[in-house]
């Protein structure tokens, strides 16, 4: 995928891999779909921007003898989701759009 | 790499920022290393498989370049921070990317394994590699000496001109008492001439300590900007180009674009309140140098009428302490030196 429109959807599946519950750095790049796929060095500050915007809320705790962090959606995060899946129907009307003119290409 | 020398490499490289960012950061790459090995993976290829200290400094940097504001919402204290993060990222992405050249040699050397045959070589070819080696460093220390001494005698040179200035104030009080002598045994060209000194080594003695105050000042400024940079940049020859960070690269270039623009206004405020504090004490000293400088002319001026006066005579310059047990004060006689003011031949007894 374009890595412009890549980089759109990165907020969205890394909010959506805390869907079930909280979930931690190294799970998150599993979890991530391999169209997407993610590195730490972009996880790092994403998760930053993610948590001052209120989106997510981090907790520390203990695992194995040493200190993890969790990360959970917050109400906003959850709200920025669902607005994420409502715009489907105008991203659908973009493509159709894009679609329909190319077709006598 | 091990996950210290990890720790260690990101450290160093994301120095430019507060404490407490640089530990979260550093703990959450050093946790996903941690998570891989908890999954079976040894420390080495954890540490592998992550992105390099490189990559995720320069992510961590230029996500916190672009955090900052616009230039209309940035302070002064926050331009300074960015053209940090700036240069530190530039660096970075001028340096060779890949981790693997950018390491040390005896950091590679530490991971790689030798053979046996590697260890025979080695120590077989010693008698050469080593005498190379030592030649080398000698080389290298001879030529750290050299730039030493050189840089020794620059600051020696000054402190000579300090010196001589100090000298020439210091003497000039001296070159008073002579003249009041002088006076005291009638001898009128001597008195002036001495008087003449007093001025002069006074008003010239002033104008060299400001030279040597200048020479101080212009060589610190200049070692401030050359000496330091490049004991700093040392490290840092190897260059590359070509790099690719999918991080966003075009807002680093036009926050540094910004920051120039922002900088010149609170840069004029500042000089604006320290201007008049600044003007009173620069006026005394311009005062000061203008007078010495007129006390440097009448010193000459002195002399000359003295020497004129005195019908051309060299005597009149001459001051003899001791000469057969006699004082000779300007080419005359001094029958009693001890009734001169503070007279040495008070103490000497005479």
């Amino acid at each position: 995928m374009d890595a412009q429109l890549k980089r759109g959807f990165l907020d969205a599946c890394v909010l959506a891999t805390m869907a079930q519950g909280e979930t931690y750095g190294y799970q998150i790049i599993k979890d991530m779909p391999d169209l997407i796929g993610i590195s730490e060095s972009t996880l790092y500050p994403l998760l930053k921007r993610l948590e001052t915007r209120g989106f997510i809320k981090v907790r520390k705790a203990e695992h194995n003898g040493r200190l993890r962090k969790y990360y959970s959606l917050t109400e906003t995060g959850r709200a920025f989701l669902a607005d994420f899946l409502s715009d489907r129907n105008e991203i659908d009307a973009v493509f159709g759009f894009v679609e329909q003119a190319t077709r006598a290409m | 790499m091990n996950t210290k020398d990890y720790r260690r490499r990101l450290d160093t490289f994301i120095s430019c920022l507060p404490e407490e960012e640089r530990e979260e950061a550093i703990s959450f790459y050093t946790e996903t290393i941690a998570d891989r090995m908890d999954e079976g993976a040894t420390e080495t290829e954890a540490v592998a498989s992550i992105a390099s200290p490189e990559e995720a400094a320069m992510a961590i940097l230029s996500a916190k370049i672009s955090e900052m504001g616009g230039p209309n919402e940035r302070t002064l204290e926050d331009t300074l921070i960015l053209e940090g993060l700036v240069d530190a990222y530039d660096e970075l992405a001028s340096d060779d990317v890949s981790a693997e050249k950018s390491r040390g040699f005896l950091e590679r050397l530490k991971d790689r394994h030798l053979s046996p045959l590697e260890w025979v070589a080695i120590i077989l070819t010693s008698p050469l590699w080593l005498s190379l080696l030592v030649t080398a460093a000698a080389l290298a220390l001879a030529l750290v000496i050299v730039v030493f001494a050189i840089y020794l005698v620059a600051w020696t040179l000054i402190g000579c001109v300090w010196v001589v200035g100090g000298a020439f104030v210091v003497s000039s009080p001296c070159a008073l008492l002579f003249a009041l002598w002088g006076m005291q045994i009638g001898n009128g060209p001597y008195a002036l001439v001495n008087a003449g000194y007093t001025l002069f080594l006074f008003g010239a003695g002033v104008w060299i300590l400001r030279g040597a105050y200048a020479l101080t000042r212009a060589f610190l400024v200049w070692q401030r900007k050359n000496i330091v940079i490049k004991v700093e940049g040392f490290g840092r020859s190897r260059r590359a180009k070509g790099i690719n960070i999918d991080a966003e690269r075009e807002e680093p270039a036009d926050a540094q674009g910004a920051a120039p623009s922002l900088e010149s206004q609170p840069d004029s405020v500042e000089t604006a309140e320290q201007h008049a504090e600044e003007s009173a004490s620069q006026r005394t000293w311009q005062m000061l140098f203008k007078v010495c400088l007129f006390l440097l002319a009448g010193g000459i001026a002195c002399v000359l009428v003295a020497f004129i006066a005195s019908g051309f005579d060299w005597r009149i310059f001459i001051t003899s302490l001791y000469t057969e047990g006699n004082v000779y004060l300007g080419g005359m006689l001094v029958a009693t030196p001890e009734r001169l003011l503070f007279s040495p031949y008070w103490f000497l007894g005479r």
